[in-house]
């Protein structure tokens, strides 16, 4: 977990790094310009001489919950910057919400990877949303197919039908992201990057979703491990219906204790009887979160063979995220990289509320409050006042403006910023 | 004669602690003749004879005394092993005292087979009679009599605890092997509190009774619930037992007094822990569990059923059907046994059910007997689970119960006790029937199955001559001598009797 984290911010941070492991730490003190010690976390003496007392923020990412907790009270006795704890406890972090551990702030990756299996569901064709201004502003990304609902393949974006309440941040074709102006041409297999209301959203998806894709009801789960037996919580919650599959006995007599609204088969999901005589083919989506990439892999195509619409994985090795979706999983979701994403979200200007990553980070979407001195405000949008960023949403006190040319900033808005990854910063302190 | 000889057999040596087993046995019986001071109060109000009384009082603190101390080891001494054959032999022992006054007294159930019985069947809760004229024995007597329920009810193993502290690394065991129902429940850290907190809701709930009834009494003294008769039927509603100084049983009273006591049977049918935290503040306690549910479903829908064919073979109206049939499936449902009606005349469906109410019990930790609501749940569930299984073979299904997954064992338990409980039932009701037939007593077989079932269940009335306003005393000795087995291993939940019958259980 910490590599991810080391990888996202090493090119704008200071970054110590603190590791039981020495060998693992010359792997990364070599791989990344960070500074490496060897020690372990829970040691006062360890924190003293990774020069906690002097950091702006402190993460506690190992594997183990307790050892991160106490990291965190020790840096919390040491030092007055921030404080990030990673769990996999929902006891935690219902604990942390309720304020009773002394953390800034607490990320579960298991919670973290639910909620985007839960929003690549909940918005079928869409290949990622996350959520801005408390659920009052989405980002979500599309592919564009010519057997969409409405094909807009070979149209200016000048002539689309856009709705009110959105704006179309930008135009991933193959490796170029383009913040689009009226005369760009959509072509097939572009990502058009929106940023709009929750119900703007949901109109763009039925538009641009292939014509056969319906609502999620009934998902298959395989592999009830921590990972996924939060999903399966989170997605019994929505009143899914829920099918677990895992083959270890154990677990899965777990899955079925945990989980009084899922139904649980203790099976190989390779089975291909077993997928046949109840009915894996009729579910909506499969969901593989077993504990090797490989076999989510196949269980996802064994499953979509079988009729199943959206097959998701959730992957243990981020390289493998590209290659899963290219031969045929819709999502391939990456722990560590969802992880490290709310993570980074943290790393940034106190005053960033909300964050999402795209394109393995090299594009930026962040909810930034605008300083009352900033040289932008009352400039209009036409005059395109930010050099390679684009404003989806404007969010000016309980309202949320989706600004068109003559619209501009004001001073106490704060704005839902697409930019790419390396003009953050310098946005940051343009804003 | 070579020398060497072939050894001599190895005896197995006993794993078992007889004699602190002993000794726990000889403390409780000290003590336990105590109680007989109560009858004595009773003796001397209503002019009855000391000697039934103070014979056994006198003997039974002598006796148990030097049974403590013969035995040379220290009750605190039981461990879990020693704890079967030592809630086994408390309750022969608790027996032996309570037979010592009807044989001293010298009525109609003098002889030692009848005497014990009657004991067996007070401590046991059972409430079944052989006494053939109730009206021929002394106020102290009948009062003895159901105050041996009341003693038997929440136990004497857990009043020990209670009272003497008397809970060394056996403790739990004891009140496991003792308590109904599957699993003993701690209230609290120590065992000691929790035996203290049982029988303070116990106590409590008794004067609560005993003194409604006794009001209903005063607001209408021709009905004959005089403070005597509130405190026995107390004793014996509380603790589900069933005797009754009437001979009429609860016909004897009016509408008051035996809804009055329907609701107090509800209520002892019900597990006590629940009634603690009702006490304590938490009034959704007893709503919100599971089995208590269950069991105010089953107690609802059996007493329909009599209901219907009451009012279908019966000239009693809508209430008067409804109300009786609803008494009666409390009263055998909670093995409790008392007759508001001579039940034993009903129409056959009505009977074939309340004979099925028999089986089923009240709720684990309550102080009835049978089999009991928790396990025909988990049974219940268990089964439902192998049916699912059978179209998807391998699908996972925990058995829940309040919302809590079961373990495996518990299941296994559950229907265990359960095919145990009926076999022994049967085995029962054969050697009655074969042991009239010997006899030339003439005995149908429903009869004899309804003589083992209301003995093993521990709730008192048969049917025919045996009827509610009958009693068992024309039967053959032997089939007493069976039946007061059938209540002691009935009370006992079989297991601790029948490990005593295992090799295992002495040798390994």
């Amino acid at each position: 977990m910490g590599t991810s984290v080391v990888a996202a911010l090493h090119a704008q941070h200071d970054v110590t790094v603190l590791d039981v492991d020495a060998e693992h730490l010359n792997t990364i003190g070599a791989r990344y310009d960070v500074l490496t010690v060897a020690g372990n976390g829970t040691s006062r003496a360890a924190m003293q001489s990774a020069n906690v007392a002097a950091q702006d923020l402190v993460i506690a990412a190992t594997d183990r919950d307790e050892i991160n907790i106490v990291a965190a009270l020790q840096a919390r006795a040491l030092c007055q910057g921030r404080i990030l704890v990673r769990t996999s406890s929902a006891e935690y972090l219902s604990a942390w919400r309720a304020g009773e551990l002394p953390v800034d702030v607490m990320i579960s990756a298991e919670n973290e990877i639910a909620q985007a299996v839960s929003r690549a569901l909940g918005m079928p064709g869409a290949l990622q949303t996350d959520m801005f201004a408390d659920g009052r502003a989405e980002m979500v990304e599309f592919e564009v197919h010519a057997d969409a609902a409405e094909n807009i393949v070979g149209r200016r974006i000048a002539e689309l039908r856009i709705p009110d309440e959105s704006v179309i941040a930008s135009l991933i074709r193959a490796d170029r992201v383009l913040i689009p102006g009226g005369n760009d041409v959509v072509e097939e297999g572009d990502r058009i990057v929106l940023i709009a209301s929750p119900a703007a959203s949901r109109e763009w998806a039925l538009r641009l979703a292939r014509r056969d894709v319906q609502d999620i009801q009934e998902v298959v789960l395989v592999g009830g491990g921590a990972t996924g037996r939060t999903i399966a919580r989170t997605l019994c919650g929505q009143g899914l219906r829920v099918r677990i599959i895992d083959a270890n006995e154990v677990v899965a007599r777990l899955c079925a204790e945990e989980i009084a609204g899922a139904d649980v088969f203790c099976a190989d999901a390779t089975d291909t009887g077993f997928l046949q005589r109840e009915n894996v083919g009729r579910a909506d989506a499969v969901i593989c979160c077993t504990e090797r990439d490989e076999r989510d892999l196949l269980i996802s195509l064994l499953a979509k063979s079988l009729g199943v619409r959206i097959a998701v994985a959730v992957v243990g090795d981020p390289d493998y995220v590209p290659i899963f979706e290219r031969v045929g999983v819709d999502f391939a979701l990456n722990q560590r990289l969802v992880v490290a994403e709310e993570i980074v979200r943290f790393t940034h200007d106190p005053r960033t509320r909300g964050f999402a990553m795209l394109e393995n980070d090299r594009v930026e979407v962040l909810e930034l409050e605008i300083r009352p001195t900033s040289e932008v405000i009352g400039r209009p949008f036409r005059d395109r006042p930010l050099e390679g960023a684009i404003v989806g949403a404007i969010v000016r006190g309980p309202q949320v403006l989706f600004p068109r040319g003559d619209d501009a900033l004001q001073a106490g808005d704060s704005a839902i910023i697409l930019a790419e990854a390396h003009r953050v910063q310098g946005l940051e302190l343009a804003l | 004669m070579s020398a060497a000889a072939v050894a001599p057999p190895r005896h197995g040596r006993l794993r078992v602690d007889l004699r602190a087993t002993l000794s726990l046995v000889g403390l409780i019986v000290k003590w336990l003749s105590l109680a007989l001071l109560a009858p004595v109060v009773v003796a001397l109000i209503y002019g009855d004879s000391l000697r039934p009384f103070l014979i056994p009082l006198v003997v039974g603190i002598v006796a148990g005394f030097a049974v403590e101390r013969l035995a040379g080891r220290r009750a605190n001494d039981v461990g879990v092993r020693e704890a079967f054959a030592g809630v086994a032999l408390t309750w022969l022992a608790a027996a032996l005292i309570g037979a010592a006054p009807y044989m001293l007294d010298g009525g109609d159930i003098s002889a030692f087979v009848d005497a014990y019985f009657e004991a067996m069947s007070g401590f046991t809760t059972t409430g079944a009679s052989v006494m053939a004229d109730i009206t021929s024995h002394s106020e102290a007597i009948l009062f003895w009599r159901s105050l041996t329920q009341w003693l038997g009810g929440m136990g004497i193993i857990v009043l020990a605890i209670a009272v003497l502290n008397q809970s060394g690394p056996g403790g739990k065991a004891l009140l496991q092997q003792e308590a109904p129902g599957p699993e003993a429940e701690k209230l609290t850290p120590r065992l000691r509190d929790t035996a203290i907190r049982l029988w303070l809701v116990y106590v409590g709930l008794s004067v609560a009774l005993a003194a409604a009834l006794w009001i209903v009494g005063l607001m209408d003294p021709d009905q004959g619930m005089n403070l005597y008769n509130a405190i026995a039927h107390t004793f014996t509603t509380m603790s589900t037992g069933g005797f009754s100084p009437e001979p009429g049983s609860m016909e004897a009273f009016g509408w008051v007094a035996q809804l009055l006591v329907a609701v107090f049977m509800v209520i002892a049918g019900a597990n006590f822990a629940l009634w603690y935290r009702t006490v304590h503040g938490d009034l959704r306690a007893a709503p919100r569990d599971g089995e208590f549910r269950g069991y105010i479903a089953i107690l609802v829908v059996l007493s329909a059923l009599v209901g219907i064919a009451l009012l279908a073979t019966t000239e009693a109206g809508v209430l008067g059907a409804f109300g009786q049939a609803a008494f009666q499936v409390i009263s055998l449902m909670t093995t409790t046994g008392f007759a508001s009606q001579d039940f034993a005349v009903w129409t056959a469906f009505a009977l074939l059910i309340l004979f099925a109410a028999m089986f089923i019990g009240g709720c684990a930790g309550s102080t009835s007997g049978a089999i009991k609501v928790i396990r025909i749940r988990l049974a219940l569930g268990s089964a439902r689970r192998d049916v699912e299984t059978a179209v998807h073979p391998e699908a996972v299904l925990p058995v829940r119960q309040n919302g809590r997954p079961v373990r495996e064992a518990a299941l296994q338990g559950a229907t265990a006790f359960i095919g145990l409980y009926l076999v022994t039932f049967a085995v029962g009701a054969a050697l009655i029937l074969l042991i009239t037939a010997l006899h030339g007593f003439e005995l149908g077989a429903f009869d004899a199955m309804v003589a083992a079932a209301t003995t093993i269940g521990n709730v008192g009335p048969g049917v025919g001559e045996a009827g509610p306003m009958g009693s068992f005393a024309a039967y053959p000795w032997e089939a007493k001598a069976v039946m007061t087995f059938l209540m002691w291993i009935g009370r006992l939940e079989l297991i601790p009797i029948l490990v005593l019958a295992t090799r295992a259980y002495w040798l390994r």
